[in-house]
């Protein structure tokens, strides 16, 4: 079979503009709710950088960049990682063991870790999963109680970056996330400088 | 008397200093692919009580590192990739190294002609060596010890248990029985240090009932320091890991502390493991009577006197 034969996959990506986020944390409050997380648990969250210095302060929402050569996937030894072909970064919680060597990879501090394991100590590690749920049957019981909804099986946007009032937080195909940036930083009078955040890292220059 | 050369009174010692030197030079500047110069500064910066890691101030750092460090710490690529690859290694190189250890220690076992065996004609004729509470604290550290390594390695050689619900068992236990073990290496490094030249011991019954008798032959003082300055580098790491349990509100002000623990925590894992070996071996194998000796607390007058004349002699010191 020729490679023109291969689909096209999609190359899955998060980008948040810090010009735009108002902090309003509805990116991290739909993540929760949508999947039901413990309290301990945000897979996503939203941070200020300096906070309360007149024409400094920004804001930014993270999760998990689902990176190209995703070093927790590296890291792990018990292999319970996997990349999907639209590069989605997913993970077995059947399979791991709660080591934390993902965290330490990780340039994002996307795991999160609830403290239900063994005599309170760390659990089955969680993270977003851009709504593409886990190794399960898709859409069953057992994927949603262990990783939420499956909002991409049913073609829809991460819940994240539909709630985003703003349309600071973008998700989706690099080429289309990537045109928006460009776009968005031309229409402020110059060039694009530098790669949005956290790009260098999760995709590579 | 007999007068030694400088290098015959302490070969042991230069050996294993040499040995250590050509480790550390191996580890720290020719395999070691983290910034040296950011980690010199990061340990100034611990000194001085901050673990941020931070070694510039983030008010000074351009918009999008500012962005970087306050969302995911600072220097990503100063220790993370270290740890990255001391992972790897531990996976793929630590079975060769333990192999080697074991063609090394079976190697001397064979030139030493197999296990040493006491001469026993009156089996009945025991003196009390370990008091029950040296009894408890040794074999609960032989315990809690294998325990450690056992769990340990399940963690680091996940690739051959492929994970689930019993090596997820193991890993949390490792966690605390590793806290557990923290007071037992305590004392046992406490009761054990008992033939310093400033070491004075009183001849009170007490006394004898908690730091342990005899003096140490070269290697087994080695094992004895390695088990102190690593166990508590061990314990230390192991505890501030279990302490600082993966945070999302302190993530960005914690990681790179996290992370510059576990390497050392790594690293003091694969060293103690090959003293605690060279200990098994001289204790366990290379002798037949340890263990029984440990178990029941007493051993046979025979065995001391073609073994351990040191704990003879103070035996009839104390009896004076």
């Amino acid at each position: 079979m020729s490679d023109n034969t291969k689909p096209n996959f999609a190359r899955m990506k998060f980008y948040c503009d810090e010009n735009r986020c108002i902090h309003c944390d509805g990116c991290s409050v739909a993540c929760a709710e949508a999947h039901e997380l413990p309290v301990e648990i945000s897979r996503r969250k939203v941070v200020t950088v300096n906070e309360g210095i007149q024409g400094m302060e920004f804001s930014l929402s993270v999760a998990c960049m689902h990176c190209t050569d995703a070093p927790c996937e590296e890291v792990c030894p018990v292999d319970c990682f996997y990349i999907r072909d639209d590069g989605i970064v997913l993970h077995d919680k059947d399979k791991c063991i709660g080591c934390s060597y993902c965290l330490y990879a990780c340039p994002f501090g996307a795991p999160q870790f609830p403290s239900n394991g063994a005599f309170g100590t760390k659990g089955v590690m969680d993270k977003c999963t851009m709504c593409a749920g886990g190794p399960e049957d898709t859409n069953s019981a057992h994927e949603r109680e262990l990783y939420g909804q499956n909002r991409i099986a049913e073609g829809k946007v991460p819940v994240c970056a539909a709630m985003c009032s703003t349309k600071a937080l973008l998700v989706g195909d690099a080429e289309s996330v990537a045109n928006i940036y460009r776009e968005r930083v031309i229409s402020f009078g110059h060039g694009v400088q530098s790669m949005p955040y956290g790009w260098d890292k999760a995709y590579g220059n | 008397m007999e007068t030694k050369s400088f290098f015959s009174e302490y070969k042991v010692y230069i050996i294993i200093g040499f040995l250590f030197a050509l480790l550390t030079y191996w580890y720290f500047f020719l395999a070691t692919i983290a910034n040296l110069d950011y980690v010199f500064k990061f340990l100034i910066l611990i000194a001085q009580g901050d673990i941020s890691g931070n070694v510039i101030p983030i008010s000074e750092l351009p918009r999008l590192q500012q962005m970087e460090v306050a969302l995911y710490g600072p220097n990503y690529s100063a220790i993370a990739p270290e740890v990255i690859r001391a992972f790897e290694e531990r996976q793929h190189l630590l079975p060769i190294v333990f192999l080697v250890e074991f063609f090394l220690f079976l190697g001397m076992f064979i030139l030493a002609k197999g296990r040493k065996q006491a001469n026993i004609t009156r089996h009945d004729d025991k003196i009390e060596v370990y008091s029950v509470f040296q009894r408890l604290v040794i074999l609960l550290n032989i315990v809690i010890m294998i325990y450690l390594f056992i769990t340990g390695f399940s963690i680091t050689f996940g690739n051959w248990t492929g994970g689930g619900y019993i090596a997820r068992f193991m890993r949390s236990t490792h966690e605390i029985v590793g806290v557990g073990w923290m007071p037992i290496w305590l004392i046992m490094t406490v009761i054990a240090f008992k033939d310093h030249k400033f070491f004075y011991r009183p001849s009170v019954k007490i006394w004898n009932k908690i730091f342990l008798r005899g003096k140490y032959e070269a290697m087994d003082r080695i094992n004895y320091y390695m088990y102190v300055a690593f166990g508590a580098l061990l314990v230390l790491s192991g505890f501030l890991i279990w302490f600082m349990a993966p945070d999302a509100a302190t993530h960005a002000q914690t990681i790179q502390f996290k992370r510059f623990i576990l390497f050392i925590h790594f690293m003091g894992s694969a060293i103690i493991s090959f003293f605690t070996f060279e200990t098994v071996y001289s204790y366990f194998v290379s002798v037949k009577g340890y263990l029984p000796g440990v178990i029941t607390g007493k051993l046979p007058l025979e065995y001391i006197e073609q073994f351990r004349p040191d704990v003879l002699k103070e035996e009839e010191n104390l009896r004076k």
